[in-house]
């Protein structure tokens, strides 16, 4: 576009704009809007708490559950149905308040969307393992009060702990700027270790366990535009039906599903040839721009984006974890790119 | 008798102090995005109400920066949703193209025409004057998707029948 053109389109954008009508309390009435949205996310979560009971009367329970005691690490509570965990509240929690770690005694905890941009939130909760990220959490560094932070926006997360008879406790997580852990009015750092871990405990759990039988719909709708809200806990290796895109230089989208063999080869390269802390990868590249964009076996939408011409993969953003296509599996891509339509 | 502000009034004080600096210049961005003199203003009530808790963390200075990637951000999920399993539109169909006695335009007829995430990137970068990079991180996305992004918007533009009347853009 010349200069003339942008000079136009500045000039018209900013002439169309009509004039604000009066708003003397928009500021009252965002005050109250924030208030309502927090007593309506706590009431919902306490309101659950029946559900929590219901499901530590079935479980082996360790001390007498009470959020202050601190009972045996290692003999952490397994559950039947990480699903029966009470679910995501419709907006982050309140975070805030006199503590500065998480207590030990939680029986579940989930990952839920907070403040920031939005991730995917998986269908199941964290039953095993809640006391490892437990102490993962209470052992991270604390930030010092004058550290400076690059003021971008990006992926926010709340995680979600439940005690038998008591409160939950928020953690909020920031996967960018300085990387912040909030507990209550103590900031941790760094989000990224946090949510690796959950990650791992995750898919430990997960391996013990069968997936729900409606995680995944029979026809799963992906394409190119079915994108997940935003970074998966879900793993690459993990996907059972995905879709190859492409966005070609006049911005069209083109697709090709992934059979079942060309899926297997990629998934299992996937998990060969994928390295965590990796580096960032993303290099302003032009199109065509290829992409993987699947769903796993629990649910979770799961998008790998190729952003340099080296042929790489980001497969986690929060980990900079990036796949590096071995040989093989660049010749099937290759076939794919090919292939799209 | 020595007054003592409370750190919750100081807080409430300077935010409200913010919104009345600002709001309007939040109403006009999120007027372009929703074409909607109401949508505009629950855009914006959303943004502030999702923003204020971070008012003490983030400072004056950095607020405006934080309340804008808030209303960018929520004005694309709610575009995000609506691929997921829904029957996807990319027009709002609440967006009223013209009013009786209004004077649109047609560029903002145009631009109401473009795809949710299109109009955030021109409204990012030709109305608030952002460069790719300030854009892609207030959107969350790579300055790439921002470029490819652009020139699909600019492309719809310049072919749209809106503008057709117009001095041709590409003069």
């Amino acid at each position: 576009m010349t200069e003339n053109n942008e000079t136009w389109l500045r000039e018209g954008l900013a002439d169309a704009v009509p004039t604000p009508p009066a708003s003397p309390d928009r500021a009252d009435r965002a005050l109250r809007q924030a208030r309502r949205s927090r007593r309506t996310a706590t009431a919902a979560v306490g309101g659950a708490a029946a559900a929590v009971l219901a499901i530590a009367g079935v479980l082996a329970i360790v001390g007498n559950g009470a959020p202050a005691d601190r009972p045996d690490r290692g003999r952490d509570i397994v559950a039947d149905s990480p699903t029966d965990a009470p679910a995501c509240p419709d907006e982050p929690l309140d975070a805030q308040g006199q503590r500065a770690e998480v207590p030990s005694g939680a029986t579940a905890v989930r990952l839920c969307t907070g403040v920031g941009n939005p991730i995917e939130v998986p269908g199941d909760a964290l039953v095993t393992g809640v006391g490892d990220l437990i102490d993962t959490i209470n052992a991270l560094e604390v930030l010092p009060d004058n550290v400076a932070c690059t003021q971008e926006l990006g992926p926010g997360f709340q995680l979600v702990f439940d005690y038998p008879g008591g409160s939950p406790v928020a953690v909020n997580g920031e996967v960018y700027g300085c990387q912040k852990v909030t507990i209550g009015d103590t900031t941790r750092t760094s989000a990224r270790d946090v949510w690796g871990r959950f990650s791992e405990l995750l898919a430990a759990q997960r391996k013990n366990l069968t997936p729900p039988a409606d995680a995944v719909p029979a026809t799963p709708n992906l394409d190119c535009t079915t994108l997940p809200a935003g970074p998966s806990v879900g793993r690459g290796e993990d996907l059972v039906a995905a879709v190859y895109c492409v966005e070609l230089r006049n911005g069209d989208l083109v697709s090709t599903d992934l059979s079942a063999d060309d899926l297997s080869a990629l998934t299992a390269d996937i998990a060969a040839h994928t390295k965590k802390n990796a580096g960032y990868v993303d290099c302003d590249v032009t199109p065509p721009v290829p992409a993987i964009i699947g769903i796993t076996a629990w649910g979770d939408r799961v998008g790998l984006h190729a952003q340099c011409t080296n042929g790489w993969f980001t497969v986690d953003e929060p980990t900079n974890s990036v796949w590096n296509p071995s040989s093989k599996a660049r010749v099937i891509l290759q076939r794919l790119f090919r292939e799209a339509r | 008798m020595d007054h003592k502000v409370l750190p919750s009034t100081a807080g409430e004080d300077g935010f409200a102090s913010f919104v009345a600096a600002r709001g309007d210049a939040l109403w006009r961005a999120a007027w372009l995005l929703t074409g909607d003199h109401h949508l505009a203003e629950d855009l914006v009530q959303t943004a502030l109400a999702k923003s204020w808790r971070a008012w003490s963390r983030v400072g004056p200075d950095g607020f405006e920066a934080y309340v804008r990637r808030v209303l960018f951000t929520t004005y694309t999920a709610w575009w995000r949703r609506k691929w997921n399993g829904e029957h996807p539109t990319d027009v709002l169909p609440e967006v009223i193209l013209a009013q009786p006695g209004e004077d649109r335009g047609d560029l903002i007829a145009a631009l109401s025409l473009l795809p949710r995430g299109q109009r955030a990137v021109i409204v990012l970068r030709f109305f608030e004057d952002l460069t790719e990079r300030q854009t892609a991180e207030t959107l969350g996305i790579s300055p790439g998707t921002v470029k490819s992004q652009t020139s699909r918007a600019l492309a719809a533009l310049r072919s749209s029948p809106r503008l057709q009347r117009e001095e041709s853009i590409d003069d």
